[in-house]
């Protein structure tokens, strides 16, 4: 039962035993979850139940033990800068905003690891059609931005990358139900259009659900149940005593 | 009047000096929020280097290119090796890292070089240039360098994708290493180009303070009050702040007295401390508690 490519093949992101601690506090306790290729793996859990450690640990901002590979290839211990390079982006927590430079700016930063230098502005347009409140405040300083056009920044940035999986990290938080709608809408297209992997962590679990095709649940650090987002969706006594709603 | 003009042209000569050891601290200030206090010993030294190299032959600008690089690569390599390590010490620590580097650097250069002064080349001619009553040839090439200097800094970090990383690395570590950029070559290249930047200052205020080890101790002092009234974390202020205390402190010298030259620097530190922290461009810092 996990998000493992169906004919074999390794899967995009496939962790095993991760563990990492906060000091003397164990925050995760050897967790085991994949992504597969293309695919959309949820990571459900109440606040504090290890979601935003767990996407610092895939990325190595953390110290950690056990194996992350990326298509088979570890990646655990390799520098935070060196895993980006080799194509996991990160939506992050609290977004990671340049506030003092530009919305362009900010998309152009996204690119850094890209030497394609023309193909980078025709996706910073890519960006401006999927969010054109972004494309209205390109030249101004991004630190001016609320915190929904943050939000789609902080998406758009990590995209620039043209990664082959992306960590989201709450990418619904803050944001007005409707534009929520509109995001996960454009991960959809995404997702399909370009075969990006990704690793959405959220609270929202009826829109995470909605979207992914794997899902786990995180319970103070421990993956307490996964399964195929579709059969957790519908599992009424899963819905009412996990996720409350 | 016409002295009151003559004053004022040569101040903005000297404010060009103190204008690019100002952006070189706010350099260093928006990667480690510390005033690099060896910023000022470090010119000197490269300075040394160039009058070293003269003395052997090298022509000068021949001389001037080799101190600049090598003046790069040892901020580099001061970064890497000695700063590096403590980077995530107390603040008081690392202050007395960049004091201790200041002490060493100066001793160093006493106990090569020695500590008698020594004349300095200036590669301009030393009649005035086009004729021109107000300005010797030195005061405006040394102006004229400065400018080149400081207009492709702000090309280069306004608009190459290497300016702008440095520019994200300094602000937001975080985030930087989350697109990828390599944070820590980047503080590094930093540490370089400001390192590069004192050393033109050096060689260019060198003919006129001559050349000893503690040449670069008051300039230090005015650069570091025109980054402060531009604002400690604001490059475009600290420039326009390094010309402004050029030119007041030539007025205050030959209206006032001379010697109240480097008390009118430490009085406009304490008085824009006092009055208003942020500088004329800088950002007011609100911390979260």
């Amino acid at each position: 039962m996990s998000g493992a490519a169906k004919d074999g093949s390794a899967p995009l992101l496939d962790v095993r035993g991760l563990a990492a601690q906060y000091g003397p506090t164990q925050v995760l306790h050897g967790i085991d979850f994949s992504v597969a290729e293309g695919g959309i793996t949820a990571i459900l859990g109440a606040n504090g139940a290890g979601k935003t450690t767990l996407l610092r640990a895939v990325c190595n901002m953390i110290r950690t033990s056990g194996e992350v590979r990326l298509a088979g290839e570890r990646i655990d211990g390799q520098a935070t800068e060196a895993i980006v390079r080799r194509g996991v982006a990160h939506v992050p927590d609290g977004r990671g905003t340049f506030m003092n430079l530009s919305v362009e700016e900010n998309l152009r930063l996204g690119a850094h690891t890209r030497r394609d230098r023309a193909e980078i502005g025709a996706d910073c347009e890519r960006m401006y059609v999927h969010f054109p409140r972004l494309k209205e405040r390109r030249r101004q300083q991004a630190g001016t931005l609320s915190g929904g056009e943050q939000q789609m920044l902080a998406v758009s940035r990590a995209l620039m990358l043209r990664p082959r999986l992306l960590l989201l990290d709450e990418p619904s938080f803050g944001l007005a139900p409707l534009i929520v709608q509109q995001l996960f809408e454009i991960l959809r297209v995404i997702n399909k259009g370009e075969k990006i992997g990704m690793l959405l962590v959220e609270q929202n679990a009826a829109m995470a659900l909605a979207l992914a095709d794997h899902a786990y649940l995180l319970e103070t650090g421990r993956v307490v149940m996964s399964g195929a987002a579709e059969a957790i969706r519908s599992d009424e006594s899963i819905r009412r005593s996990y996720l409350g709603y | 009047m016409n002295q009151l003009l003559h004053q004022i042209l040569s101040g903005l000569a000297t404010g060009g000096i103190y204008a690019s050891v100002a952006l070189a601290l706010v350099m260093i200030y928006q990667a480690t929020h510390l005033v690099n206090f060896a910023q000022g010993e470090l010119a000197m030294f490269a300075t040394y280097l160039a009058w070293a190299l003269m003395q052997a032959g090298v022509p000068y600008w021949g001389a001037f290119a080799i101190t600049v690089v090598s003046a790069f690569v040892l901020g580099v390599a001061i970064e890497r090796i000695i700063v590096r390590p403590v980077e995530n010490s107390p603040i008081l620590a690392l202050v007395i890292v960049f004091i201790a580097l200041l002490v060493i650097f100066n001793s160093l250069a006493g106990w090569i070089f020695t500590y008698t002064i020594k004349p300095f080349p200036s590669p301009f001619p030393a009649h005035p240039l086009f004729g021109n009553s107000y300005l010797s040839s030195h005061e405006l090439g040394s102006m004229t360098i400065t400018l080149v200097v400081l207009l492709l800094l702000f090309v280069f970090f306004r608009f190459t994708p290497l300016g702008l990383a440095m520019r994200a690395a300094a602000q937001n570590p975080v985030s930087s290493r989350l697109v990828g950029i390599r944070v820590g070559w980047m503080l590094a290249l930093g540490w370089g180009l400001a390192a590069a930047i004192g050393s033109i200052a050096g060689m260019m205020v060198a003919p006129t303070v001559f050349l000893e080890p503690n040449m670069m101790g008051g300039i230090l002092l005015y650069a570091f009050a025109g980054a402060l009234l531009g604002g400690i974390d604001s490059p475009g202020g600290a420039v326009l702040g390094g010309f402004i205390v050029g030119v007041l402190e030539n007025v205050v010298g030959v209206y006032v007295g001379s010697e109240l030259k480097l008390t009118f620097a430490l009085v406009l530190i304490v008085g824009v401390l006092v009055v208003k922290p942020s500088g004329l461009f800088g950002k007011v810092h609100v911390v979260r508690v």
